[in-house]
């Protein structure tokens, strides 16, 4: 049986081990493209394992942890995740001018944290996760210490973070006092016996903590000063990473605990979504600077998936709704990431300094025609165009909602997207204008980013014209 | 059918690519591509306007399975209506390809590349007989659509595109959310998903929320079309755009609002059509007026052609609206006749920009001196738009007004003023552009060359033909509508 249990926790282990492996050869020798190998292998093996192990039954992995197609579905959507995030981030530095090796150290185990949290079926283990992933994230966000924005950002990370911890263990106590359970599966079987105040309290303390972390409104100002603060690579990662393997958890949290039979969070919920979607896409409009427009704009895509949560909420278990937050939390993932990974490519080519003011980007379709597809692509993707995967999510949460018949969220969608569709527009039109005639450079030498941006074109695409096989994938998941 | 989008696609790609042999490369391609797909067409129709339609009642029809999660299919299939509107689309483009010739210098491959990518989408939009599938069209068609304004745009091209993209966009995601409420009542009512056209139209949706799905539809449709008071994207998209642009967006575009209307919005939601009509007639009618008075009033000569477009496409939607065979004919021969006649009048828009460097009505006058074939050929088209007897716009305005009298005469009569006023803003037009003292620094000016005397000849031999001998066209269409009649009991 602990062979199985190891067995299946292999991705996991497999990230940790990069971690040691990659502090052992820095104290060693400092060597960035060692240390870059390293982590990359890592995470390949961790990737290698999620495949190698599914699909197979649910494995009780200790009370905290439970390994299912889920969960590795999931494992494999961070690592990809971090592996792009880690190709693009050297480039970044090496432009830059900055050490390396602490760098790829701390997204390994920021992804660690999030694979983690992928697995949760405690609060023990969600708060292990959390905190693993954010205490990595803080010192990522911060990481250029020369610069005063990322310190600014990072300190503003770690306070709110912190403090939206903190209620959320204030919640966790309540919903322990109340039931005495503190596994996912466990509470919500308790949750039909207890008194209603301490549980709604309780849950309700967690949410607003976990809408900080989600950047959901009103809990959302902390997003664009960390997004603008942070360096690019890594605030495509605090864009896609951390918030889905929140979501990840929640998800598991909210069907395994059947919170979705509390009709007062449907409710609650709701209000957050319609709030997000509005909010986000209407500030996303006075954006000048890209990344507090994309940081808007992940807000109004939060508001988009809490959407899935509350037809949950309203129809009990449905299978659609259920693959529609996948679906969507897959979509994000995939655009989001193609969009900061062009920006910041954009960024190491302009050399040092934040160059990403809408008019920075003018003319990069002809002096960069592929970082300026990719950007064109994933944005597309954002604002829910047809062919592209974002599409295929908003298709998804859109037919949920029409299910459950939320005619007042969908209007708020409706209205959003449309929205959404003017910013994002400005982007690529901005990419269009032609300047003074620069030749175009192909990227020299970095084919591994080359062959990222291939990949990320390709989920974009293959998601949005053929998206069957991951539809079977997910629903057999679920 | 899915070799004729196929192809389209790849020839985008392929005149792209060929940038890099030359200037005129891409140009060439486009054509080549056109042609061929027009060869694949007429094959196609000689081959099946000789055996009849199928069972099924199509001309040609294709089904794959693609999502099957949601009973989603890859559905094409053609009747005479789509195969009329998919010839036209393919001539059109031939006309865009040869206007644009030597107005786009700068990276004409991708140019080609979005135009040819733009009418694969309006064929695919006028083939899809799934509604998955066609919403994905109607929204594919946009984005190259898009990238020809913003990039081969003129002066305020960054607004104007943007403005057609909203505009479009918004109002396909409320058609979206009706499609996806249609679908899922299909689901509850059968116990599975399906997004078929044929599906739909055998259990249709009914009660309160046929409604506002019905209104989602047509709203998207009005847009596209586009009626009053939804219109305000087309003057500065259209004026905006380059040439090639202008005359796709005029000439095509447009026509799959129409299109939609009668496929979709009146064969799916008959009940609700019926019970619209009457508001929608009065739309109709105040777009045929408004958009001539506003088009009295231009003082650019493209701004103008827009304008009479919406006034054009009013007669559409009174076509359409007035519920009967007469006026459905007339809808859809108006849709053919005005793409012609409105795709000429572009061309010629963009041949004086191009050699004027403006669209000033004032800084013209006398050009018919200085360029005697394109006078002649204004002259020509713009009485076609008028209604002259004798060329398809008259025909198609005539059966209109004709099944119009059968069902609202009132509207009728109102909707026949747009004819004068369309006479008089058309004229003025004329008057003001080509007749008159020539300018001095108008002495000189390139005329028409014999490439762009065959792209107009033939716009003006289909309009001719049209307006002379009607029935062949009235043939090719008559089993759609009539069994859209028959479904609807028009």
């Amino acid at each position: 049986m602990d062979t199985l249990i190891l067995q299946s926790l292999s991705p996991a282990i497999a990230i940790a081990l990069g971690v040691i492996a990659v502090m052992t050869q820095t104290a060693i020798r400092r060597h960035s493209d060692a240390a870059l190998t390293i982590s990359l292998v890592s995470l390949l093996i961790a990737l290698w394992a999620a495949f190698a192990t599914w699909p197979a039954s649910p494995v009780q992995a200790t009370p905290l942890l439970v390994v299912d197609d889920y969960a590795r579905l999931f494992t494999i959507v961070l690592t990809l995740a971090a592996i792009v995030t880690v190709v693009v981030s050297r480039v970044w530095m090496i432009s830059e001018g900055l050490e390396q090796h602490e760098f790829f150290m701390l997204v390994l185990i920021a992804t660690f944290g999030a694979v983690v949290l992928a697995h949760a079926q405690h609060f023990a283990a969600f708060l292990l996760g959390l905190e693993i992933m954010g205490v990595a994230v803080y010192a990522l966000i911060a990481y250029p210490d020369k610069a005063w924005l990322p310190i600014e950002a990072g300190l503003k990370y770690l306070v709110l973070s912190s403090a939206s911890t903190a209620i959320l263990l204030f919640g966790f106590a309540l919903l322990y006092a109340a039931t005495g359970a503190l596994g996912f599966s466990e509470l919500g079987a308790a949750l039909q016996q207890t008194s209603p105040l301490l549980v709604g309290t309780g849950t309700l303390m967690i949410f607003v903590g976990l809408g900080f972390k989600l950047s959901l409104v009103p809990f959302h100002m902390w997003t664009p000063d960390v997004y603008e603060g942070s360096p690019t690579p890594v605030t495509g990662f605090l864009a896609t990473v951390s918030k889905v393997a929140i979501f990840v958890a929640l998800l598991r949290w909210y069907h395994s605990g059947q919170l979705w039979q509390q009709a007062t969070l449907t409710e609650a919920l709701s209000w957050l979504a319609i709030a997000s979607m509005v909010v986000g896409n209407f500030l996303a409009l006075k954006q000048d600077n890209l990344k507090r427009l994309l940081g808007y704009s992940s807000i109004a895509h939060m508001g988009y998936l809490l959407v899935a949560l509350v037809v949950l909420g309203t129809l009990g278990k449905t299978a659609l709704a259920m693959e529609a937050s996948v679906w969507y939390l897959i979509a994000y993932t995939a655009s989001t990431l193609a969009a900061f990974s062009a920006l910041s490519a954009w960024q190491s080519r302009q050399g040092p300094g934040e160059n990403c003011q809408r008019e920075d980007l003018n003319g990069m379709f002809w002096r960069e025609p592929l970082i300026a597809l990719v950007m064109t692509v994933s944005l597309l993707s954002l604002a829910g165009v047809p062919l592209t995967a974002g599409f295929i999510g908003k298709f998804y949460v859109v037919a949920s909602g029409v299910e459950a018949a939320l005619w007042v969220p969908l209007a708020a969608l409706v209205l959003g997207s449309a929205v959404s569709i003017f910013y994002y527009l400005r982007v690529i039109y901005a990419l269009s204008i032609s300047t003074e005639a620069t030749p175009v450079t192909a990227m020299k030498g970095q084919w591994l980013v080359q062959c990222v941006f291939m990949g990320l074109l390709l989920a974009v695409f293959a998601l949005g014209i053929y998206p069957e096989p991951l539809i079977e994938l997910v629903s057999g998941v679920l | 059918m899915s070799l004729l989008i196929v192809l389209l696609l790849a020839g985008g790609m392929v005149a792209w690519l060929s940038e890099r042999f030359g200037e005129e490369m891409p140009s060439r391609v486009s054509v080549a591509t056109l042609l061929l797909a027009g060869g694949v067409l007429w094959q196609m129709a000689v081959e099946v306007l000789g055996t009849g339609p199928d069972f099924s009642g199509w001309l040609a029809y294709e089904s794959h399975t693609w999502i099957p999660r949601f009973g989603i299919h890859f559905i094409l299939a053609m009747d005479g209506m789509s195969l009329l509107l998919v010839g036209l689309t393919l001539l059109l483009g031939i006309v865009a390809v040869i206007a644009s010739w030597t107005e786009i210098k700068a990276r004409a491959g991708f140019f080609q590349a979005n135009l040819l990518w733009t009418l694969a989408g309006t064929v695919g939009v006028f083939l899809a007989m799934d509604l998955f599938l066609f919403f994905l069209f109607w929204e594919v068609m946009l984005v190259p659509m898009y990238l020809l304004i913003a990039i081969w745009g003129h002066e305020a091209r960054a607004p104007a595109a943007t403005k057609f993209f909203i505009f479009t966009q918004a109002s396909g995601l409320l058609m979206l959310l009706g499609i996806l409420t249609t679908a899922v009542a299909y689901a509850n009512q059968t116990g599975e998903w399906s997004f078929a056209y044929m599906d739909w139209l055998a259990s249709p949706l009914k009660g309160d929320l046929a409604n506002w799905v019905f209104w989602g539809f047509v709203l998207a449709f009005l847009v596209k079309l586009p009626a009053f008071p939804v219109h305000s994207w087309l003057p500065d998209a259209h004026t905006q755009a380059p040439t090639a642009g202008s005359v796709i967006l005029a000439g095509v575009l447009l026509k799959t609002g129409a299109y939609g209307l009668l496929r979709f919005g009146v064969a799916l939601f008959p009940e609700n059509a019926k019970e619209w009509s009457s508001l929608l007639l009065i739309v109709g009618v105040v777009g045929v007026l408004y958009g001539a008075v506003l088009a009295y009033g231009q003082r650019d000569f493209k701004r103008l052609v827009a304008y009479s477009s919406i006034s054009h496409m009013g007669f559409i939607l009174l076509g359409v609206f007035a519920w009967n065979g007469l006026s459905w004919s007339g809808a859809v021969l108006q849709m053919v006749a005005h793409g012609l006649s409105t795709a000429a009048l572009f061309m010629i828009a963009g041949a004086l920009q191009e050699r004027l460097h403006t669209r000033a009505l004032a800084d013209m006058g006398g050009l018919w001196k200085a360029m005697p074939r394109m006078g002649a050929m204004a002259m020509f088209f713009v009485i076609a738009s008028v209604g002259l007897p004798g060329l398809g716009n008259f025909i198609a305005e005539f059966l209109v007004l004709a099944g119009l009298w059968q069902s609202a005469p009132v509207v009728c009569a109102f909707a026949a003023i747009g004819l004068i006023t369309g006479a008089v803003y058309a004229l003025w037009m004329l008057q003001q552009a080509f007749h008159g003292p020539l300018g001095e620094q108008h002495v000189g000016l390139q005329d028409f060359k014999s490439r762009d005397m065959v792209a107009l000849g033939l716009l003006a031999i289909g309009l001719l033909g049209l307006g002379l001998y009607p029935q062949p066209a009235l043939d090719l269409i008559a089993p759609s509508l009539d069994a859209l009649a028959l479904k609807v009991g028009g």
